[in-house]
């Protein structure tokens, strides 16, 4: 069996190790278009704020891919043919395949603001992103980030460490809008404005002038040597699309993570798989989703007939100090909101008929895995439990039984 | 491999915690020096739940959401099957917290970074906290947990 993947990062990782898990002797080749290893993203922004301390952004060893019998082709996949089963790539090259993996990823979105184009107007997606901006900043002071989503956040952190005057500019009514409620926003913002950072919301960016000005639609005006355009991303479908496969937002996949051509899978960023508490497939973009996809769907590419079990929203990320830990639906419509707070930390859950559909947990890690799995597991409270969980004080002690129940924890005793 | 408690021998006296700490951190399981002068950290805590009590270890899953879910490969697995952190590429997003089943992995208190259950891999025989145990609630077993 020859196994071909293309991309070779977070979502190829996983599949190299899919596959090995179930065949040891099958070629597999990874086609990648990035000059770097297989490194991980979420890294980049550690780079930036301290280069010399963060200069191995490896997802895996060294040796990985050479332990695993991987061939590596630095190259970019230039086309999908499906009748003659092989890749196109931009040095030549054509790749036969068996077994076809797209694990493209994503890329940033750049929106048609004026002046957009510029070469001071950057993005903050590659690890080639994050060198260029080390080397622009040396002389810089100031920047402007537009967009609050958790690329937007990191980027503003790094610089901010960095020792530079931030702007960062959202046109939603709070930061983190895909994570937080409003509520929840309030806390964060005030920490961070507290260290130093200038946060504008509700805001858009109208126009950026050559001369470094940067324009809101409010009329506003704020001087930059730099922006970070970090207003969200795009799934890598160009290959599907133009192979024919079904593709809407991402590569459509069935619950084996198959495409609609069932030699080819996808996985990752590129991917829509299954968000459980939606009943939808969705693209997630997350880290996490990327490996476990890749890794199942490299299982079902060696031959096992394994359902995808699908995931949810979910992200951990810190920022100036503080933890914010969020999973499932935040939105202001679904179920009942119960919180609970102290100096410091917030916790705010949802809860809908005894089963938990979302949180958001700031500086209270202590509970959030099993907060993430009662919610992915969809494992029901008895009665009042979840009110119970909030008033007697949030923590592992306090979480339902039901939950430890189910994870055989109090399987002896059945105590309620 | 897998340290499991059975909850009706618990007693809750937490032993299993003291000496889970006294095996790490260079003390190399000698409580009074842990105890006296060291800033003694417990892998796994013991959760006392109505009547009932526990010692949270980790279940080394076969398919292990930490491991998935590390943004910096930190969390590795051994030769032996053992989920272990490389301390040094952790970053502390507390991704793999957020998805860990069992609330088991956590930040260390001292550094912030995450330190979860080895089964005393660096040193020799059964992990500290079955060995020690009073009245046998800890267990040492084969396998993983499926997840
Ligand atoms: C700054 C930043 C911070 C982040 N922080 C977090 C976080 O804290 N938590 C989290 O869960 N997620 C985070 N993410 C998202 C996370 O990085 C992605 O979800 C993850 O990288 C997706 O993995 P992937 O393998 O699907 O795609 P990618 O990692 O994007 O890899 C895709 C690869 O495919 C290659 N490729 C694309 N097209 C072709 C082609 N035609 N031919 C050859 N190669 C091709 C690309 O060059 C790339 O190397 C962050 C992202 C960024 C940018
Ligand atoms: S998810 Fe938790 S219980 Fe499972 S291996 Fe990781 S730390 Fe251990
Ligand atoms: S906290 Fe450390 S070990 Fe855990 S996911 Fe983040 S980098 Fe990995």
């Amino acid at each position: 069996m020859k196994y071909v993947i293309i991309g070779g990062c977070i979502a190829a990782c996983g599949a190299v190790e899919g596959i090995r898990s179930k065949d040891a002797q099958g070629q597999i080749i990874i086609i990648d278009g990035e000059k770097r290893g297989a490194y991980t993203r979420p890294l980049i922004s550690y780079f930036l704020s301290e280069p010399s301390k963060y200069s191995d952004v490896d997802y895996r060893s060294p040796d990985f891919f050479k332990d695993r019998a991987v061939e590596t082709i630095k190259a970019r996949v230039e086309l999908i043919d499906r009748p003659g089963q092989l890749l196109n790539l931009d040095n030549g090259e054509q790749i036969e395949y068996d077994r076809l993996l797209i694990a493209t990823g994503a890329s940033p979105i750049m929106p048609p603001i004026p002046g957009a184009d510029q070469d001071w107007v950057k993005s903050f997606y590659t690890i080639g992103d994050a060198e260029t901006i080390d080397r622009d900043i040396e002389a810089a002071r100031e920047v402007v980030v537009i967009g609050s989503g958790l690329i937007g956040m990191k980027a503003a952190e790094a610089l901010f460490k960095r020792g530079l005057k931030v702007h960062l500019v959202e046109k939603e009514s709070h930061i983190l809008p895909r994570q937080l409620t409003p509520g929840a926003a309030v806390s964060v913002h005030r920490h961070l404005a507290r260290q130093g950072l200038d946060i504008i919301t509700g805001e858009e960016v109208a126009v950026i002038h050559p001369d470094h000005q940067i324009e809101l639609k409010n009329g506003q005006k704020l001087s930059a040597d730099l922006v970070i355009m970090a207003v969200g991303t795009r799934p890598n479908v160009e290959l599907a699309v133009a192979a024919g496969l079904e593709v809407r937002q991402g590569v459509v996949l069935d619950d084996y993570l198959r495409t609609s051509d069932h030699k080819i899978y996808a996985a990752g960023d590129a991917a829509e798989t299954l968000n459980v508490i939606s009943g939808k497939q969705e693209v997630m973009a997350l880290l996490p989703h990327a490996h476990r996809e890749g890794y199942q769907a490299g299982r079902n590419m060696a031959g096992m007939d394994e359902l995808d079990q699908g995931s949810i929203p979910m992200n951990s990320v810190k920022l100036l100090g503080w933890n914010i830990c969020s999973a499932g639906v935040t939105g202001a419509r679904d179920g009942e909101l119960l919180s609970w707070y102290s100096k410091e930390q917030l916790l705010e859950i949802k809860v809908r008929e005894n089963y938990l559909i979302g949180y958001i947990a700031i500086n209270m890690p202590e509970v959030a895995g099993p907060l993430t799995n009662a919610i992915s597991k969809k494992i029901p409270a008895a009665a009042g439990e979840w009110q119970e969980f909030v008033e007697r004080g949030p923590s592992l002690a306090t979480i339902p039984s039901a939950y430890w129940q189910v994870l055989r924890r109090l399987e002896a005793n059945g105590s309620n | 491999m897998k340290v499991i408690s059975v909850p009706e021998y618990c007693l809750g006296c937490g032993l299993c915690e003291i000496y889970c700490a006294a095996q790490h951190d260079g003390y190399d399981g000698n409580v009074l020096k842990a105890y006296k002068r060291g800033q003694p950290t417990p892998r796994s805590g013991l959760i006392k739940f109505s009547q009932i009590s526990w010692l949270n270890t980790c279940m080394n899953c076969d398919d292990a959401p930490c491991l998935n879910a590390c943004i910096s490969g930190a969390v590795k697995r051994d030769e032996d099957g053992i989920i272990y952190i490389d301390e040094n590429r952790c970053v502390q997003c507390y991704t793999c917290v957020m998805v860990c089943p069992y609330g088991h992995a956590q930040p260390s208190s001292k550094s912030g970074r995450i330190i979860k259950c080895d089964l005393c891999r660096d040193s020799e025989g059964i992990p500290a906290c079955v060995s020690h145990c009073p009245n046998a609630a800890l267990k040492l077993v084969q396998g993983g947990a499926e997840q």
